[in-house]
């Protein structure tokens, strides 16, 4: 057999994958509008407002001592307020963790105020410490009208005008705020940058492995030993079956890639080595997808265990949640996934502005578990070829 | 007859446990996302928020307020880590260097003067700070006011430090116009980890509920349905068994999934009673949505293909991965429509001790949802099973 009609075969064998893929409709929604789909919600669900704290408050009688505390809140950076009616409304909010920390105003005597404080359960923002620290500030001038009425003996109203007149000579003590460092508008664009890097990493691997399905039917149906008899090489049989597979796993990203690029303005920064890991991830899927193809028996094994694999390491891999908020011990562990590799240098392209030059041991070491699991699955889908 | 029925369902049960594709879907996918899931929800180890300080303008009164006063009190309850630095220089450079998140700089004595500087991501540093700033510099304004104030009035040698002492006294009771109050535990509320143990459980239960009612086309494609209707079994009960098959599989991977996440990762599920009427409702409304699909479906792989884009799309507004409500807006309404969402809510409303009875609310909206798309589904689904 010489090289010429080998290369046919492989052609051959990847255009056949290829048409299956186009036929079965349902890889529309799998392939292009699932993904695309996910990084649009993760866009309105975390990229947005919703990364933010989110603040309830309700307050039926709004009084002055009320908008300052809610001005000072507000001014936060990525805090969100949103008002209730009811505080009703707002503990419900809170027990279902749509809102993280809130409080019911309430007026109380002489023009007082009370702030009922909610906090979702195990709640860490730190917002109590700066409101305590802001109603200290409004209440000052009550205490020190306390402390001189009760010094000097006079009622309430002495005391007023005398601390009128004193406030005449007094300096008040300035605060100043500096802010340095970048643009902090440029944030959300990054975790929507980041949320769909997670994504890019997680289809590519969880579409090639359901895609060994195709792989697992020609076996089942005899197809690979009825074209080994044809007679094409193993060689022929397994790189045109390798090469589909990868050719599915790179169509996967180039959808992730180029949909959120089109359709969600995600800015890749670095694209070029955004690609050249996607390429890396798509090896390591396909030798995935191969070594799942050749050992399942049945087309249910394969969506179960492509299903576990693909979100369980996508999981750990920081896929769902960016590796940089797991707790430090788990994000050692996550680097025995190839996610996290893919994820790390995609963290570091798109948050930290680095780029080829720094992130090409990560597409090396992807390469590297690519090539090594198509090896195995190579062996192991001619085991049972010949 | 009941012998018969029960013959069925064992015979398929006894078919998906053999055939390991249940139990990874139905256990160990979840089960493992579950554990990951609780893993990263503790997030990064809680440090305290780090911090510096620099005073370049003697022993302003400003300066003493807000080192010993609010900044060490902050420090004591373990919010911030405070570093103090020689002067404004160091502190800046410690700033953009990544050390610290915010300082306070004390600039002047006579008038006070205090510049927070804070880097622009750290957005919680730098309010706190500011707050500090400000609390502190309107205490020392207060007492130089009342020092004026008393002599006006005619007391004896009003003292600063006297009176600071009481201020600090009124400050640290509350005591004041403003008070802030705990609510406390009676808002009760889902934990993150249950949250999450709860998406996860009800995603894959409606991958779980196929292992059952999907037989019914896999065997016509065998040709067993053929033989069976052959057979002097009703035909209601061939469907009926494949209904129960998809039940007990999902309540079977709903409490093995409850259990594992309330024992092992600390999930808290609440009141047991109601947590049961919601996984009846759940795989109600689940297995309902699985017999509907194989009434419209061809062919296995078809519904199963249906079948997971359904499971995809209502785990995702559902709320299984992330929290659709905190975005609100158009998604959050959209939920709605979803068992996920009403199985997380009966949740919410058993949180805090409620009794089962507050499950009842959720729990009838899906079996609500089980009965509108279960009806339809039963009668196109039970043309498969006509001899």
């Amino acid at each position: 057999m010489t090289s010429t009609s080998t290369l046919d075969s492989i052609v051959a064998i990847v255009k056949a994958n290829m048409i299956r893929l186009r036929n079965e409709r349902s890889n529309l929604f799998f392939l292009v509008i699932l993904p695309l789909m996910i990084v649009f919600a993760l866009g309105l669900a975390i990229g947005g407002e919703a990364s933010d704290s989110l603040v309830g408050v309700v307050d039926p009688t709004p009084s002055e001592a009320g908008q300052t505390v809610l001005d000072v809140v507000d001014d936060i950076d990525n805090v969100t307020v949103r008002r209730y009616d009811t505080a009703q409304e707002l503990r419900d909010e809170i027990a279902r963790r749509a809102v993280d920390v809130g409080w019911v105003a309430e007026p109380g005597e002489e023009g007082g105020l009370t702030l009922q404080w909610y906090a979702a359960a195990g709640e860490g923002f730190r917002l109590r410490e700066i409101v305590e620290n802001t109603v200290r500030s409004m209440n000052v001038d009550r205490q020190v009208l306390q402390l001189v009425t009760e010094d000097a003996g006079v009622d309430e109203a002495e005391a007023v005008t005398a601390l009128a007149q004193a406030e005449v000579f007094l300096e008040p003590t300035t605060v100043e705020r500096t802010t340095t460092g970048g643009d902090p508008e440029n944030d959300s664009a990054n975790i929507r940058a980041v949320l769909a890097a997670g994504q890019l990493t997680l289809f590519i691997f969880l579409s090639s492995l359901t895609g060994a399905s195709y792989l697992l039917s020609t076996r089942l149906l005899g197809v690979t030993r009825r074209t080994r008899a044809a007679p094409v090489p193993v060689s022929a049989i397994i790189a045109g079956e390798g090469l589909s597979r990868f050719l599915v796993a790179l169509l996967q990203a180039a959808i992730v890639f180029f949909g959120s690029w089109l359709l969600f303005g995600v800015d890749w920064k670095a694209p070029w080595a955004v690609l050249a890991l996607s390429v890396g991830m798509a090896l390591v899927g396909s030798g995935g997808a191969m070594l799942l193809g050749t050992m399942a028996r049945t087309d249910q094994q394969v969506g179960a265990i492509g299903l576990l694999l693909g979100l369980v390491l996508a999981a750990l891999g920081g896929s769902m949640q960016p590796l940089q908020f797991f707790p430090d011990a788990l994000r050692q562990i996550a680097f025995v996934t190839p996610h996290a590799w893919m994820n790390d240098a995609l963290w570091r392209i798109l948050v930290d502005g680095e780029g080829f030059a720094q992130v090409w041991p990560s597409i090396v070491v992807l390469a590297a578990a690519g090539i090594v699991l198509l090896a195995v699955a190579s062996v192991a889908l001619a085991r049972t070829l010949r | 007859m009941a012998a018969q029925l029960w013959a069925l369902v064992w015979r398929d049960l006894w078919a998906r446990l053999r055939d390991r594709s249940a139990l990874v879907l139905g256990l160990l996918a979840p089960a493992a996302l579950i554990a990951v899931f609780s893993l990263t929800a503790e997030g990064p180890t809680q440090t305290d928020l780090d911090v510096g300080y620099a005073n370049v303008a003697g022993d302003a009164p400003v300066a003493i307020a807000i080192r010993q006063g609010a900044l060490s009190s902050l420090e004591a309850d373990g919010t911030l880590a405070v570093t103090d630095y020689g002067d404004r220089g160091d502190l800046l450079a410690a700033i953009e260097d990544g050390d610290i998140g915010a300082g306070i700089v004390v600039t002047g004595e006579g008038p006070g003067a205090v510049e927070v500087i804070q880097d622009s991501e750290a957005v919680v540093s730098g309010a706190i700070l500011g707050a500090v700033a400000d609390s502190s510099a309107a205490a020392v304004d207060g007492i130089g006011q009342a020092i004026g104030a008393e002599m006006i009035l005619g007391v004896e040698s009003p003292s600063a430090d006297r009176l600071q002492q009481r201020l600090g006294a009124l400050m640290s009771d509350g005591e004041g116009s403003v008070t802030v109050v705990d609510v406390g535990d009676e808002v009760g509320g889902i934990d993150l980890k249950t949250q999450l143990a709860a998406g996860m459980a009800t995603f894959f239960l409606f991958f779980t509920v196929q292992f059952g009612v999907l037989g019914l086309l896999e065997e016509q494609r065998r040709g067993t349905l053929t033989r069976l209707l052959a057979s002097p079994v009703p035909a209601w009960q061939i469907l009926l068994a494949k209904l129960l098959v998809s039940f007990i599989v999902g309540v079977a991977s709903m409490a093995c999934l409850i259990a594992f996440s309330a024992i092992l990762l600390g999930a808290q599920w609440g009141n047991l009673a109601g947590v049961a009427v919601l996984v009846v409702a759940g795989v109600l409304a689940a297995v309902s949505t699985i017999t509907l699909v194989v009434g419209l479906a061809e062919t296995p792989e078809q519904a199963g293909a249906i079948q997971a884009m359904l499971a995809l799309v209502f785990g995702i507004l559902g709320g299984s991965f992330f929290s659709v409500a905190r975005s609100g807006g158009l998604a959050s309404t959209l939920s709605v429509i979803t068992p996920h969402f009403w199985f997380g809510e009966g949740l919410v409303q058993l949180s805090g001790g409620q009794p089962w009875t507050a499950a009842l609310g959720p729990a009838g909206i899906m079996v609500i949802f089980a009965v509108v798309v279960g009806l339809p589904g039963l009668l196109l689904a039970g043309r498969t099973v006509r001899p």
